[in-house]
């Protein structure tokens, strides 16, 4: 029946997955210049930490339906009320906080002594950064990142509530039309599009460092 | 070559002093040891001379410029710096971590590579073998060499070693050891090695300078510290290097009889030998060393060759006890130490030694 669902609707479900991976990517890059900026920018100051960790975690506590709803509010004076730009604002928002917190984490985890051999070679603070830290510190900010893009990629559905569209579509529209077929086609593909999202970040992160694997690398090539 | 001179430095930390009006001069060419218990301030003042911490107060120089005038960031990339083995980016392949200070330096990458391989031979490590591996793929001997040669990189005057050897299982810290001297007798850097083994102080450190709760005790060439501690601080902390074993682990080239004198074999036969006041000849036909011959006994033979004595060499950086040990097992009255070029250092027989040890016991 699901199968048959989707040889129908084929091109509506292309169409729909497209915008949807669209609309997260927008939100999890957004959210991870933000999120990265704010995680390096507090890095070294309790206090500051504490805020900006506390104010995205108050954000990260809003219901999601709720913060869709407020943003249609809060936008229309701009004209922005529905659409992509709420939907995308909405899920960067929610993002911003496992990214800054694992970023936070991530240049505070790595060992002392690794930071001190680099100033002591001579390394300024944003070379020690660039060179050891944010290096080192890779796999916990991207695990925070990918978490982030899977939580888009669920919370993406309620887009298309406020015309955002995305495969929300499918779930809501068939439910409204008690339409099992419907709501099981756009479940799934959600689902595909989750574990997707997850593998290809993964394999992007094992490329961005070359020797992320340290050792490893070597035995597999 | 640098030399470096702490004057009146103190670094506080609120209450508490680490370093106390430290006043030392460190001489060039030389390893000097930064020696004491955890908490004496060793470590501390390493890092004041590249200005990872900065005084409270005093001054330091290097070569008569005082450092608090220059740019931290090029003082440290002119200064080695190896740490415990923890200091390897493990991120970056031995290549990598070779490069960082060149690369900081803005060489290009076919120097640096060039560089790495030419340090690699140096460390007695396969370039081929070793320039691509990550240090997870390297024993702890492995990467402590690689951290030597990365600080070498640049090729600095000056060594700062925090306690390089400290995390290496004994075995492999005392073939660390001799390989770290053989270097340093090639490459005559000014070292600034803090470590608390006084074991290790004593077979590394030309010189001692000795620590106890921010104060310099004693500072002095290691023989002369160990023959004449300055206070009971100091006698006790040597204590266990006073001891027979530990004096037998010190460096042969410290001991050595120097009264000899270098001539060829032609030279010795043509008479040279009766001539010289030295009581011992080394007889030496270009690199070839080919014996020994006791003035005393030239004047009794008839024939000069039948005075040359068989010997043993031994490496000037070789320890007295492994002196002792070859001699008594080829049964040799004399052995010839000399230096890794070959140089002729000196003499030691096993008389010599018990005396040496018996002077350093009292």
């Amino acid at each position: 029946m699901t199968g048959t669902f989707i040889a129908g609707y084929w091109a509506e479900l292309v169409r729909r997955t497209l915008q949807h991976v669209v609309m997260v990517a927008a939100a999890t890059m957004l959210a991870t210049v933000i999120g990265l900026v704010l995680g390096i920018s507090i890095s070294g100051h309790e206090r500051a930490a504490r805020w900006v960790i506390g104010i995205a975690s108050v954000l990260f506590t809003i219901p999601s339906l709720a913060l869709f709803a407020l943003l249609v509010v809060a936008l229309a004076p701009i004209g922005q009320g529905t659409g992509n730009v709420p939907a995308v604002t909405a899920l960067t928002l929610y993002s911003i906080l496992p990214i800054v917190r694992n970023t936070w984490v991530a240049l505070r985890q790595v060992d002392p002594s690794m930071v001190q051999v680099a100033q002591g070679m001579g390394m300024t603070s944003r070379q020690a950064l660039l060179r050891v830290k944010l290096p080192l510190g890779l796999p916990m900010i991207m695990a925070g990142i990918r978490h982030a893009a899977v939580m888009d990629v669920g919370m993406g559905t309620i887009a298309t509530l406020i015309g955002g569209g995305g495969l929300g579509y499918f779930v809501f529209e068939g439910i409204a039309r008690a339409d099992r077929s419907m709501v099981l086609a756009g479940t799934i593909v959600i689902a595909l599009l989750g574990l997707g999202v997850n593998a290809a970040l993964l394999e992007a992160e094992n490329r961005l460092v070359p020797g992320r694997h340290y050792g490893r690398r070597r035995a597999r090539d | 070559m640098p030399v470096i001179e702490l004057r009146e430095v103190t670094k506080r930390y609120g209450d508490k002093t680490a370093v106390d009006r430290l006043t030392l001069t460190i001489p060039d060419h030389a390893v000097t040891i930064l020696l004491g218990p955890s908490g004496c301030g060793k470590t501390t003042t390493l890092k004041m001379i590249n200005r990872l911490i900065e005084p409270t107060s005093g001054d330091i120089r290097i070569d008569g410029r005082s450092i608090a005038a220059m740019e931290p960031i090029a003082l440290r990339r002119s200064i080695g710096y190896v740490i415990q083995e923890t200091g390897l980016f493990p991120h970056y392949t031995v290549e990598g971590n070779i490069g960082v200070v060149p690369r900081l330096l803005g060489w290009d990458r076919k120097r640096i590579r060039a560089r790495a391989e030419e340090l690699l031979e140096l460390v007695n490590l396969k370039a081929v073998e070793y320039l691509d591996r990550y240090p997870n793929e390297l024993s702890g001997g492995e990467r402590q060499r690689v951290g030597v040669a990365r600080a070498l990189a640049a090729d600095p005057g000056i060594l700062l070693m925090d306690e390089p050897f400290g995390a290496i299982d004994p075995i492999n810290r005392r073939s660390l050891q001799d390989f770290f001297l053989g270097l340093q007798s090639d490459l005559h850097r000014t070292v600034v090695f803090v470590t608390h083994d006084i074991g290790e102080a004593v077979k590394l450190g030309d010189n001692i300078a000795i620590m106890r709760d921010g104060h310099l005790v004693q500072m002095d060439a290691t023989h002369e510290l160990l023959e004449h501690p300055a206070d009971a601080f100091v006698t006790e902390l040597l204590g266990a290097t006073r001891s027979a074993e530990q004096l037998l682990l010190s460096r042969a080239a410290r001991y050595v009889d120097t009264a000899f004198v270098v001539m060829s074999t032609e030279q010795m036969r043509r008479g040279g030998g009766s001539s010289g006041n030295a009581p011992l000849i080394v007889l030496r036909d270009g690199d070839t060393i080919k014996g020994y011959v006791e003035q005393g006994q030239l004047v009794t033979c008839d024939d000069p060759d039948e005075a040359i004595c068989a010997f043993e060499t031994v490496s000037g950086n070789g320890t007295l006890l492994e002196v002792v040990r070859t001699l008594l097992e080829s049964g040799r009255k004399r052995a010839i130490v000399v230096d890794p070029d070959g140089g002729v250092l000196g003499t030691l027989s096993v008389p010599m030694i018990v005396r040496i040890m018996e002077g350093g016991l009292q």
